[in-house]
């Protein structure tokens, strides 16, 4: 793992851990609302700089997006990113029914919106409760993103983003996705020393 | 301005349900819209349990979703949104005095509420959004059941099509079979002595029997076309036998018409190509055909013209240039599209199937190029194109080898046209004779009385008619010789045009057709007159029999008329011609021949026969000769009417030793015969001598 944040290797293993377990509970919600059995996996957790996400992620085109900001005494920008045509084969196969691509297209933003929703919220419960922090969490919004121009947004390029690789086990498919965090530097600040107090009460 | 506004009066007509809970799930609050939908009042629901008002919600297992959101948000301000891709109904509500369940989409806000935990649920009717999902989905269903039947048709369409060309293929074929033996038939008819009526019958069932041949031709490659099997084969071959042919099978028709046709070739002309001869033989036939057919004053020219030459290819430019009826722009668009012609009073005018040019632009593409076409409506038509062919190299374009005691021939031309003379020239150089030439007639005489005086005396003049036919009178082709002071061994052969030949027959009498030769001439039209007259002298000279003469060969067919025809011809040339209609009966014929030694000299094979095949019984053949012949390879030569180049390399690969198309040419076949009776006698006498 090439990072260029400077955590210490203690405080990265304690977020993988912590982002482990979200991910975990997030399948496990999906696989109960959904009732088939979905697996998530984490291959790979990163901490890089909000410039460079583009570049890790494996989309051409659009990318679905649902973010959930969190505030407390510092901010959390929570993302779930999928590339456009992944998100659509997961729309086609959470759906009971078999529909047209049409179709499936029409209840995208709906449906990426809600797993978007269960995801985001399980991995803010595992961080939330890992640093003790109680969040203000929005309600979830679902945009589509061009991927060349992801860093359009208000985020500043050293902004340090947790970026977590998911992969979603469906039916047949293997999916790619990815979880970020996103943190201003002054948050980012915060967090360490929040994450430093923690790991020495342990 | 709003600020009078009662908040509960916007809670009461907003179009969403709202439906409030504090930490214990108790409602406190309840919107009208969703008394609509579950008939409960406020009164009615106010202080009361979520369960207690919902007690479905509990039930199902699939309802954990909302239980676990609702939840979540009251204990840890998770906010929450619940697709109705997922969750049709989570709420029990009901559309107004019916059992149909509202669809929703519900999304879940935590609040604090009195310094407590609380949530807002808010309800969205997706009713009428759903509905129109579900119509929009049967629509676009309809659209792809439409679309798949669409492609089935589509691919039926091709099948069928396909089906046509191969139908088109196999019909064409069949009718091949009886009309060779028509033409075979009309040959042999037209050798025997007839009346003149008889004469002009034949001849014209001749004609017409050509006509039909062409007809079924076209339709067979337009079906190959279509099939994508249409191929090209590249040989060795003379630029002008082509054009002769081409001019043969044209004359008649412009000669009938009065319209002079016209070759115009360049004189930097290579005697040889590398390409496919017939290909571009039935190009030039198909565009100097039309040619003719629309034009009804004038001339039709073809034109040939090196553009380029490279070290190892050479571009010519063909082109067909008439003063016919012209085509407007219009027309000239349409003019490639199979079975169109100019409009349908053109094809009952003017005849024609309308596949010519499909298949000459087809022809011409494969062969690398592009017909383009110049018209002007009522001034004529030029349709030109460019093909590149392979150099033949210099030793092989000298392919015509005179028998040796041809070689010290010596041959003056006499032709006021430079181009023809210098083709001449090219021509009987290559085949190693010493010429000379003479611009005139007076130069041509004088020529010629020097060269008797120095006794070194001509023996072939090639004098082309245009220059003699208003200088000189004659009645016989003696007084010609006597005229020219040619000796008695001399010999003279007459350039003409297809328009002099009766004014030829007419002045002349007694001429000899070998004398006569029709423009443009080829170099195999020529090399055959050479050796026909001068082989003609030496055999009367050494009184030597045919070569043919007495030969015994087997001719295997399954088609008893194909079979008469093949054994006239022979029998004609004074050739022995047994007949077998089976190919495993020619197998064994062919093996007791050889066990009792007295081989057949060679073999004229059909190649689809039912039982076993032409192909079947030369493999068979072949395999027993390898074990038990002290004989060579007997010759076998397909006689077949697949006149495919793949055909042909069937044939070979079968052991045959050439393939010869149907319907017969008879001198062809004679020809072909000669040289591998001769060949294989060789052969044989070799393996004598070897052996004792």
């Amino acid at each position: 793992m090439t990072n260029s944040v400077n955590l210490d290797p203690l405080e990265e293993d304690f977020l993988i851990e912590i982002f482990n377990l979200g991910i975990g509970q997030a399948a496990a919600s999906l696989s109960m609302m959904l009732q088939q059995e979905i697996e998530i996996s984490v291959p790979e957790v990163r901490f890089i700089k909000f410039c460079d996400v583009s570049h890790h992620i494996n989309a051409s085109h659009d990318i679905c997006c649902v973010t959930q900001s969190m505030e407390s005494d510092f901010e959390v920008q929570s993302m779930l990113l999928f590339p456009e045509e992944n998100s659509l084969e997961i729309v086609r196969c959470l759906m009971k029914e078999s529909f047209s691509d049409e179709m499936i297209l029409e209840l995208q933003q709906e449906a990426i919106l809600e797993i978007g929703n269960i995801v985001l919220n399980a991995c803010i419960a595992s961080f939330s409760k890992a640093i003790q922090v109680h969040f203000k969490i929005a309600p979830p919004l679902f945009e589509k993103l061009d991927s060349q121009n992801l860093s359009h947004s208000t985020f500043d390029k050293e902004n340090v983003v947790f970026f977590v690789k998911v992969n979603l086990h469906l039916s047949e498919s293997l999916i790619d996705g990815n979880v970020l965090f996103i943190l201003k530097s002054e948050s980012m600040r915060i967090l360490q020393q929040k994450l430093h107090a923690i790991l020495l009460s342990l | 301005m709003y600020s009078n506004i009662n908040s509960k009066d916007i809670i009461n007509n907003i179009d969403i349900g709202l439906i409030g809970l504090n930490k214990k799930k108790e409602i406190i609050l309840w919107n009208d819209w969703l008394e609509k939908y579950t008939q409960k009042s406020s009164d009615q629901t106010l202080g009361k349990k979520l369960d207690e008002v919902f007690p479905e919600l509990m039930q199902y297992s699939a309802n954990s979703r909302i239980i676990s959101a609702i939840n979540n948000a009251l204990e840890f301000d998770f906010p929450a949104v619940l697709s109705h891709a997922f969750h049709k109904s989570p709420f029990p509500l009901y559309l107004p005095d019916s059992k149909i369940l509202l669809q929703q989409a519900v999304s879940i806000t935590p609040l604090e509420y009195d310094s407590s935990k609380s949530c807002l649920i808010q309800i969205q009717d997706v009713t009428p959004a759903t509905l129109r999902e579900k119509n929009f989905e049967a629509v676009v269903q309809e659209l792809k059941k439409t679309q798949k039947a669409l492609i089935e048709e589509k691919n039926n369409a091709e099948k069928a099509n396909s089906l046509k060309s191969t139908f088109l293929s196999i019909i064409s074929h069949e009718i091949r079979t009886p009309m060779n033996a028509i033409i075979g038939m009309v040959h042999l008819a037209l050798q025997t002595k007839l009346s003149i009526p008889q004469l002009d019958y034949l001849k014209k069932i001749n004609v017409s029997a050509h006509n039909l041949l062409s007809i079924i031709n076209d339709i067979l490659d337009v079906s190959k076309i279509e099939a994508g099997k249409l191929s090209i084969e590249t040989v060795d071959f003379y630029l002008h036998d082509v054009l002769k042919n081409v001019f043969t099978v044209i004359s008649g028709n412009a000669h009938q018409k009065n319209i002079p046709l016209i070759l115009d070739a360049s004189s930097d002309l290579p005697l040889m190509l590398h390409g496919d001869p017939l290909r571009l033989e039935q190009i030039l036939t198909n565009l100097s055909m039309n040619a003719v057919k629309f034009t009804d004053q004038g001339k039709v020219v073809i034109h040939i013209k090196l553009v380029n030459s490279s070290k190892n290819t050479i571009d010519l430019l063909f082109s067909v240039q008439d003063t016919g009826v012209g085509m407007t722009h219009q027309q000239q668009t349409e003019l490639f599209i199979p079975f169109t012609q100019l409009d349908s009073s053109t094809a009952r005018k003017y005849g024609g199937t309308g596949l010519g040019l499909t298949i000459c632009k087809e022809l011409v593409e494969l062969m690398g190029g592009q017909i383009h076409i110049e018209s002007q409506l009522g001034l004529g038509s030029n349709f030109y194109f460019t093909l590149q062919f392979e150099k033949v190299a210099s030793e092989v374009v000298s392919g015509y080898q005179l028998p040796d005691n041809l070689n010290n021939i010596r041959v003056l031309i006499i032709t006021d046209n430079n181009n023809d003379k210098l083709f001449y020239l090219k021509m009987l150089e290559s085949f190693n004779l010493s010429v000379d030439e003479a611009d005139g007639y007076e130069q041509g005489k004088k020529l010629l009385q020097h060269a008797a005086l120095m006794n070194q005396p001509f023996h072939l003049v090639l004098l082309d008619w245009q220059i003699v036919k208003n200088i000189i009178s004659f009645d016989t082709a003696e007084d010609l010789t006597k005229e020219l002071r040619l000796s008695k061994e001399a010999e003279i052969i007459l350039l003409h045009s297809d328009k002099d030949l009766e004014d030829i027959l007419t002045r002349v009498s007694g001429i000899d057709l070998n004398h006569l030769l029709l423009k443009p001439v080829s170099p195999t039209s020529l090399y055959d007159h050479i050796v026909t007259l001068f082989e003609k002298k030496l055999m009367d000279s050494e009184s030597e029999a045919n070569p043919l003469k007495g030969s015994r060969i087997l001719v295997v067919d399954d088609n008893d008329f194909n079979l008469q025809i093949a054994c006239e011809i022979l029998e004609r040339a004074g050739i022995i011609a047994e007949a077998v209609s089976e190919g495993i009966k020619a197998v064994e014929l062919i093996k007791n021949s050889i066990k009792l030694h007295t081989p057949y000299d060679a073999v004229l094979m059909d190649i689809q026969m039912p039982n076993m095949s032409g192909l079947d019984a030369t493999q068979i053949i072949r395999q027993w000769e390898q074990q038990y012949s002290e004989h060579k390879a007997i010759p076998i030569i397909a006689l077949s009417a697949n006149a495919m180049v793949d055909d042909a390399d069937k044939s070979l690969a079968s052991g045959m030793n050439e393939h010869l198309s149907k319907p017969i040419n008879p001198n062809k076949l004679l020809k072909s015969l000669r040289q591998w009776i001769e060949i294989h006698s060789k052969q044989d006498q070799d393996i004598d001598l070897n052996s004792n």
